[in-house]
C-alpha cells in the first residue's frame, strides 16, 4: 500500500515536469555587429552557436518527454496486487531511463 | 583630395552600423533560456526526490543515477548559456566603445575637412597665398592620416574582440555536443548537423552573384576561393591560430574528433583546396594490429599546400579501430585516452634546411600535449609545397606500441622508397621514435 503512494507521487512529479515550459532560445539571426572585416566570421560563429544550442535544448526537451512517458507507462502498468509490483515498476524506470540519450 | 576623410567616414560607418541593442537582446535571450533550464532542472529534482522516497535498495538505483546525469546536463546547459550571454555582453561593450571612438574620430575628421576647405576657400577669395595654403593642406591631411590610423586601431581592436568571442562561442559547441549526448550520436547524425551549416555558407555565397552561379554549377573551387566562405569552413572544422608559432592547428574537440577518419575524407582534399603528399601510396597505409586486443591502428602523415596554394603545412594523425568494429571498411576513430600520441612536428625546406615552424603538441587538451592529430598550417602563398620536408618525434604510451609503429613505418618506407622516409628509435624512457619524410 505504501509504495502505491510513492508511485502516485512520482507520477505527479513527472506530470508536473511534463507541464513545465520547455526552455527555448527566443532569438534567430545573427546580431548586427557592424560591417568590419570580422563581422562575417562572427555571424558564422553565431550561426553555429545558435544551431548547436537549439539542438541541445531540443535534446533536453526530448529527454523530458521520454522521462515523463517512461514514468507514465510504468505507473499505468503498476499492479498493487502483484507482490513483485514494486520491483517491476523500479526496474521499468531503470531500463527506461537508461535508454534515454544523455 | 579628400580620400583620407572619405576613408575615415567609411571605416566609422562600418562600426556605427552595428547594433548594441541586438547584442543585448542575445544576452537577454540566453539568460531567459538559462532560467527556464534551471526551472526544468528543479522539476527534475522533484522527480528524483519522489523516486528516492520510494527506493529502498535494488531496482531504482540506476534510474536515480540517470536522473542525476540529466540534472548535471541541465546545470552544464545553464552554465553554457550564462557564458554565452557574457560573450555577447563583451562584444556589446566593445562595440559601444568602438562606436564612441569612431564618432569622436569622425567629428574630428569633419572639423579637419572644414578647416581644409576654408584654407582653399580663403585662397580663392584672395586671402593668404598658395605656399601657405599648400603647407596648411599638407599639415591638415597629415593630421587626417593620424586620425585614420587611430580609427584603424579602434577597428582592429574591435575585430579582435569579435574573433575571440566568436571562437569562444563556437569552440564551446564541442562540450555542449558531448553533454547533449554526442557519445551516443552516430556519425550519420553528426554529419547531418554539419550539413545544416550549408544554409549559412549558402547565405554568404548568395551575397556574391559569381559565387551563386558557381554554386549552381557545383564549382567548389571558385566557391572556396572566396575568403569569407573559406574562413567559415576552416572555422567550422575547428582550426585555430597559434600566435607564437604563426600557424594554425586544431583542437581535440574539432568535428573530426567525432567523425574519426575515413578514406573518403582524403577524397575531399580538392574541396578544401589542398594538394598534399600522404602516406597512403597505392592504397597501402601504415596500419598494424595489437595482437593482445585485436585493435587496429593507423598512422597517417600529410604535407603540402592548403587553401588553393594560399597556405602550407603538415599533419600527423593517429586513428584506431576496435576489433569488433562494425563500421564500414576504411573507417577509423580518432585515437583516445592512452592511445593518443605526443607529437612534435616540424615543417622545413628540404633544400635550404630552413625550419618554417614546429608544432609541439599545440591543440591538445590540457597540458599533456597528447592528441590524435598534430596539425600545423601557415597562411603564406610564397612557399612551394614540393620543397617541404616533415620531421617529427612521436612519444607513445609504451615501448611495445613504439616498436609496432617503428616496424610498420620501416616496412612502409622500404616498400615505397620514393617516399624517402627514414625512421629512428630515439629512446625507451620515454618511448619515442622519430622520422624524417623528404618525399
Amino acid at each position: 500500500m505504501g509504495f502505491e503512494v510513492d508511485v502516485e507521487n512520482i507520477s505527479n512529479a513527472a506530470a508536473k515536469l511534463g507541464r513545465g515550459t520547455p526552455p527555448v532560445l527566443s532569438v534567430q539571426g545573427a546580431p548586427n555587429v557592424g560591417g568590419t572585416d570580422r563581422a562575417g566570421g562572427f555571424a558564422g560563429d553565431y550561426e553555429v552557436w545558435l544551431l548547436t544550442r537549439q539542438e541541445d535544448l531540443d535534446a533536453a526537451r526530448q529527454q523530458v518527454d521520454s522521462l515523463v512517458e517512461t514514468i507514465g507507462s510504468a505507473a499505468k502498468s503498476y499492479d498493487g496486487s502483484d507482490a513483485e509490483a514494486r520491483g517491476v515498476f523500479l526496474k521499468a524506470l531503470d531500463s527506461g531511463f537508461g535508454r534515454i540519450d544523455r | 583630395m579628400t580620400a583620407v576623410f572619405d576613408k575615415i567616414r567609411e571605416l566609422a560607418g562600418k562600426v556605427e552600423s552595428g547594433s548594441t541593442t541586438e547584442l543585448d537582446d542575445r544576452a537577454r535571450a540566453c539568460r531567459a533560456a538559462k532560467e527556464s533550464v534551471k526551472d526544468a532542472k528543479a522539476l527534475l529534482e522533484s522527480v528524483r526526490a519522489q523516486l528516492s522516497e520510494g527506493w529502498h535498495g535494488g531496482a531504482g538505483e540506476s534510474a536515480l543515477a540517470s536522473l542525476d546525469a540529466f540534472k548535471k546536463n541541465r546545470e552544464d546547459q545553464a552554465e553554457d548559456l550564462e557564458e554565452s550571454a557574457k560573450s555577447f555582453e563583451v562584444v556589446r561593450d566593445a562595440l559601444a566603445r568602438a562606436q564612441s571612438d569612431a564618432r569622436s574620430k569622425r567629428e574630428d575628421a569633419e572639423k579637419l575637412q572644414a578647416k581644409l576647405d576654408n584654407v582653399w576657400k580663403d585662397l580663392s577669395n584672395g586671402k593668404g597665398n598658395m605656399v601657405f595654403a599648400w603647407a596648411q593642406d599638407k599639415i591638415i591631411k597629415a593630421e587626417g592620416l593620424v586620425l585614420l590610423a587611430d580609427l584603424q586601431r579602434v577597428v582592429t581592436t574591435y575585430d579582435a574582440v569579435l574573433l575571440t568571442e566568436g571562437l569562444k562561442l563556437r569552440n564551446r559547441t564541442g562540450q555542449v555536443w558531448e553533454l547533449a549526448g554526442s557519445e551516443k550520436r552516430n556519425p550519420a547524425e553528426i554529419a547531418a548537423i554539419i550539413l545544416r551549416e550549408i544554409p549559412g555558407i549558402a547565405a554568404l555565397v548568395a551575397k556574391n552573384p559569381k559565387l551563386d552561379l558557381a554554386l549552381l554549377k557545383g564549382d567548389w573551387d571558385t566557391i572556396m576561393r572566396d575568403p569569407e566562405v573559406a574562413q567559415k569552413i576552416y572555422d567550422y572544422f575547428g582550426f585555430k591560430y597559434v600566435e607564437g608559432g604563426d600557424f594554425y592547428t586544431t583542437g581535440e574537440h574539432s568535428v573530426q574528433s567525432y567523425l574519426g577518419w575515413h578514406d573518403i575524407y582524403d577524397k575531399m582534399e580538392k574541396l578544401i583546396g589542398a594538394d598534399l603528399d600522404r602516406t597512403s601510396a597505392q592504397g597501402d597505409n601504415m596500419e598494424f594490429t595489437d595482437p593482445k586486443t585485436g585493435k587496429q591502428y593507423r598512422l597517417e602523415l600529410w604535407k603540402g599546400s592548403y587553401g588553393f596554394g594560399g597556405a602550407f603545412g603538415g599533419e600527423v594523425g593517429f586513428y584506431t579501430r576496435d576489433a569488433q568494429s562494425q563500421d564500414p571498411s576504411g573507417y577509423f576513430s580518432a585515437a583516445q585516452g592512452d592511445d593518443q600520441i605526443k607529437v612534435t612536428q616540424q615543417i622545413y625546406d628540404k633544400q635550404s634546411g630552413k625550419v618554417y615552424f614546429t608544432n609541439d603538441g599545440q591543440g591538445a587538451d590540457g597540458t599533456d600535449k597528447r592528441h590524435f592529430w598534430n596539425l600545423a598550417i601557415r597562411s603564406d602563398p610564397g612557399v612551394h609545397p614540393e620543397q617541404l620536408g616533415q620531421r617529427a618525434t612521436i612519444e607513445v604510451r609504451d615501448t611495445d606500441m613504439r616498436d609496432r609503429i617503428y616496424h610498420e613505418m620501416t616496412r612502409y618506407a622500404a616498400a615505397h622508397p620514393e617516399e624517402n622516409l627514414t625512421v629512428t628509435k630515439v629512446s625507451d624512457h620515454p618511448p619515442v621514435l622519430s622520422y624524417d619524410w623528404k618525399k
